[in-house]
């Protein structure tokens, strides 16, 4: 007791003010929000069948996409921590671009490869009759380009953080690659697949720019929560509000369930 | 019977320049401050690191011979190695490290476990077999890491800087233990180690490494007369 009060008469003001200032403004936001939802009318809102559309589509679609991305992610993150050769810095600034890039300039980027006439898209058309351009997998295509980054990013840190030789304990073992990948590796960076993958998943449900772009707004097809909400906002403001809380209920029972599960206590620090 | 290493090895601006011999039985130390190229050394024979020129050949069969491209993968060459902590797989239960080499051999799981059972009393691990690594102290994780390296019946057996991290009191209890379970080991014994009480205690035959090169090389008889 004694020694916290002594930190706390040590806590400089002016960082604590400003600190509090940036605090109250992630907060405010908040509590705007659910100062302005028409509470009376949530079930009817969410019950809606073009709202319950919508929050299935995202749900479904951004599922997929964490799926997608640990199978492909993996593997990339995989060469990327562990593998020498060339082109290695190239392919990792390449993942990392989608992140930083605007969403929007990526689904610009897949309706020009993807699209009917497109790099790949008019082969995909002429030779199969493949038109991916405003369909649920354009939907997923778009997730997939922004969300990947996040779950190769986190697993090929853990797979840099673990020590290789313990790998090759289990080579000189007579454990093949695979063997050795599926029974030593993969299991050891497990809390970070996870995470990786609830990454991505939350970055998948959220996504907007790449979506509208690439895979339009059509309800019930194409139209995610994201986009839904943003259309509500101008015919129905009220619906809007009610499909943003619904959002933050999801993105904070992600953060719960990370933190408390997988990323650690990060509990430290001056106590006040 | 001999273990030939005539190599370099190259990793950045280091270079390891190596041309040892050793002999079945033999228990040899490798000394050397950190950055030597020691543990290069085991790395390379243990076919983790290929090396960059030279040969390796174990028994008669080349391991690694840069020459004619030839490359025996680390799955197939008979070699165990124990590292410091013994990192053992924190994944699975003790004796499911134990078996590890077995089952990475497609052997039944029931079969892999009566035919470590002789080692595992060897090395009084009995106790032990369904703790979770990170239940064990430092001795103990060593021991069970000796034991995963032998199940294989490996001709070469190496270990890197094995009693580093112990405390001096263990570290007196594995030195013994160790000098038992060698002595029962027929094959070829390289340990690492930057200690010269270890090497002093355990080995037959003493090399000392700097800068990637060989700076003395002798009996351990010899090796107290210099010091």
């Amino acid at each position: 007791m004694n020694r916290s009060r002594r930190h706390r008469q040590k806590l400089p003001w002016q960082i604590v003010l400003i600190a509090a200032v940036a605090a109250a403004f992630f907060l405010a936001p908040f509590v705007g929000l659910i100062w302005r939802t028409p509470w009376s009318k949530f079930t009817d809102i969410v019950t809606r069948r073009e709202i319950r559309d919508a929050l299935w589509l995202s749900i479904e679609t951004s599922l997929i996409t964490s799926v997608i991305c640990c199978i492909f992610g993996v593997p990339l993150a995989w060469l990327l921590a562990r593998v020498e050769f060339p082109g290695r810095r190239f392919i990792r600034a390449l993942t990392t671009l989608s992140m930083v890039l605007p969403p929007v300039v990526g689904g610009i980027a897949l309706l020009f490869t993807f699209g009917r006439r497109g790099l790949i898209g008019q082969y995909l058309d002429r030779w199969f009759g493949i038109r991916l351009p405003f369909t649920m997998t354009a939907v997923v295509m778009a997730q997939c380009f922004v969300a990947m980054p996040f779950l190769v990013l986190t697993v090929e840190a853990a797979l840099r953080q673990f020590d290789s030789r313990y790998e090759g304990v289990a080579r000189t073992l007579g454990g093949s690659r695979w063997y050795v990948f599926r029974r030593i590796t993969l299991p050891s960076i497990r809390p970070s697949l996870f995470a990786g993958f609830v990454l991505a998943w939350a970055r998948a449900l959220g996504e907007f720019g790449a979506t509208i772009t690439f895979a339009g707004n059509l309800p019930g097809t194409t139209q995610t929560m994201p986009l839904a909400t943003y259309v509500a906002l101008d015919s129905n403001p009220e619906s809007a509000l009610i499909l943003s809380l619904v959002m933050i209920a999801i993105a904070f029972t992600i953060l719960i369930v990370l933190r408390d599960r997988w990323l650690g206590r990060t509990d430290q620090g001056v106590p006040l | 019977m001999t273990l030939v290493t005539r190599f370099a090895l190259t990793r950045g601006s280091f270079e390891l320049n190596v041309d040892l011999s050793f002999n079945e039985g033999e228990v040899v130390a490798i000394m050397g401050p950190n950055g030597s190229g020691k543990s290069t050394f085991l790395h390379a024979i243990a076919g983790l690191l290929p090396v960059t020129s030279g040969i390796l050949i174990l028994d008669g069969a080349t391991l690694d011979d840069e020459a004619s491209d030839a490359f025996i993968d680390p799955t197939q060459r008979t070699v165990g190695i124990v590292f410091q902590g013994g990192l053992l797989f924190e994944t699975m239960t003790v004796l499911d490290n134990i078996i590890f080499g077995l089952r990475a051999r497609k052997i039944k799981r029931a079969d892999a476990v009566t035919q470590a059972e002789p080692l595992i009393s060897q090395l009084g691990l009995t106790d032990f077999l369904e703790r979770q690594p990170r239940e064990l102290s430092g001795g103990q994780a060593q021991r069970v890491a000796i034991a995963r390296a032998l199940v294989t019946q490996p001709k070469v057996l190496l270990l890197d800087e094995p009693m580093s991290g112990l405390d001096t009191s263990t570290r007196q209890l594995i030195r013994e233990e160790f000098r038992e379970v060698l002595a029962g080991f027929a094959g070829y014994q390289i340990l690492v180690t930057h200690d010269s009480e270890d090497a002093i205690a355990i080995a037959d035959r003493i090399i000392e490494l700097d800068h990637g090169k060989v700076i003395w090389d002798g009996t351990v008889a010899d090796y107290r007369g210099k010091k």
